[in-house]
């Protein structure tokens, strides 16, 4: 487990984007910064979303379908086919979590590109948690956190930044509802 | 006169208090236990995945608490433990192959319970059920050898909470009052199974922590086992299906929510 003293947390994230030259000044709270980084990541994506299958199957799996199911589980009310990914993917992640690095890498071999994996996958689940308050969700989210910053941040751009951004924001907007 | 009933046990260590307890409780109601299989302790391939699945503090923390220390930590605490059960009921059997010797039970080493001389061992012996006492996942064959009757005790309230840490699961989603154990038969999912009996558990004022929580069932556990299987046996409980939607499947904790839920049995009233 990463030390707990150095782990991004939602005031990292918080800051790094305060000091971004693109972000609104009308931003606000976390709400807001997340309906912003939800913007970004549909403005610059360069693709059009793509239509979630309707058999979820991690096989099917892609960076592009992410931000496909985070946009999806953010419409109201909540996509089900998104909620259905979303499930399929915590149970994947869980079931396998012994293994779950080894198979990120037979499938993206490139460090930098399983670490933006698994900020996609974190982000996914911590928007499913926050957004139906199953905690399930939350939960593997957090696991999912810790193994992405293990693997190094400071160099995190671009769309994993937005993933991380929401993964950080919203399992802490979880976590503190809990609290 | 009517025969005996019969039964076989698995245990995932040949020391467990657990499964001692529930043989020799089994054997003074009268229930023949003709075998017992238990999972070898010196598997290192199956040791290495368990300290991979929880860690090696936890592992380690689990072996001290039931197989090095299990008697100092009866001393200390203040709620009954298993070896403190153990000797109220004046079980004097310190291990599987002492019970075995004395009450004439076969006594089988095992690797994995799915092993195929073990599921052709269960189907010869025809028992009229098998108790599950924890270690690892149960397949079909083994299943169909027992005539799809593994009794195994949930700890945690079915069919809404299955899977793992469901008492911290039940607190943190402000349930408390769904905290509860289960009687079941096992099958292919997980806690899917039939259900024979939930009994409620509320929190007791040693329930400072989880773990002591889990400690104090650990006997009353033992007991449901116990009592269900011999009323199933006697024809007196009947089992009834479980429907898919009824529950989830919950998964090990994270240490941030297991921090928070530990705060909410904290604050939670005494019953």
């Amino acid at each position: 487990m990463p030390d707990r003293a150095r782990m991004i947390d939602r005031g990292w994230v918080t800051d790094f984007w305060g000091c971004h030259e693109d972000v609104p000044d009308e931003r606000g709270g976390d709400d807001d910064l997340r309906a912003f980084l939800l913007r970004r990541m549909i403005c610059t994506s360069g693709v059009d979303l793509e239509t979630l299958p309707e058999v979820a199957n991690f096989a099917g799996f892609e960076l592009e379908l992410a931000k496909s199911i985070v946009v999806e589980l953010n419409e109201s009310p909540v996509g089900d086919r998104a909620l259905a990914w979303s499930e399929k993917l915590m149970r994947y992640c869980e079931i396998r979590r012994t293994n779950l690095e080894s198979t990120l890498t037979a499938r993206w071999p490139a460090p930098i590109r399983k670490r933006h994996v698994l900020w996609s996958l974190a982000a996914i689940l911590a928007e499913a948690g926050l957004l139906t308050g199953d905690l399930r969700f939350t939960n593997v989210a957090a696991k999912l956190c810790d193994r992405a910053q293990a693997l190094g941040w400071p160099d995190v751009h671009g769309d994993e930044m937005i993933f991380m951004s929401l993964a950080v924001l919203s399992r802490d907007a979880m976590l503190d509802k809990l609290a | 006169m009517k025969p005996k009933p019969r039964v076989v046990i698995l245990s995932p260590n040949p020391f467990g208090d657990y499964a001692i307890c529930v043989a020799e409780l089994l054997a003074r109601e009268g229930v023949g236990v003709e075998a017992i299989f238990v999972r070898k302790l010196t598997d290192f391939a199956r040791l290495k995945k368990e300290i991979a699945q929880e860690g090696m503090a936890f592992f380690a923390r689990k072996v001290a608490r039931k197989l090095l220390f299990r008697d100092r930590a009866a001393g200390a605490a203040e709620y009954e433990t298993m070896a403190a059960f153990k000797r109220r009921k004046g079980i004097e059997s310190g291990s599987l192959a002492q019970f075995a010797k004395r009450h004439g039970a076969a006594l089988h080493s095992c690797r994995d319970y799915n092993d195929p001389a073990l599921v052709e061992e269960i189907a010869r012996l025809e028992p009229d059920v098998a108790i599950f006492t924890g270690g690892g996942i149960v397949r079909t064959p083994l299943l169909n050898a027992c005539k799809r009757r593994l009794i195994a005790c949930h700890p945690g309230h079915l069919p809404r909470y299955r899977g793992m840490d469901c008492l911290e699961w039940a607190v943190l989603e402000g349930c408390g009052d769904e905290m509860g154990v289960t009687t079941f038969f096992i099958d292919e999912g997980v806690d899917t199974g039939d259900i024979l009996r939930v009994r409620r558990v509320t929190k007791a004022s040693t329930d400072r922590s989880f773990v002591e929580l889990r400690e104090r069932l650990e006997s009353p556990i033992c007991e449901f086992l116990v009592e269900d299987t011999i009323a199933f046996l006697g024809g007196r409980l009947a089992s009834s299906a479980q429907r898919a939607e009824d529950g989830k499947q919950y998964f090990l904790m994270h240490s941030d929510l297991m921090r928070l839920a530990e705060q909410r049995l904290a604050a939670m009233d005494l019953a």
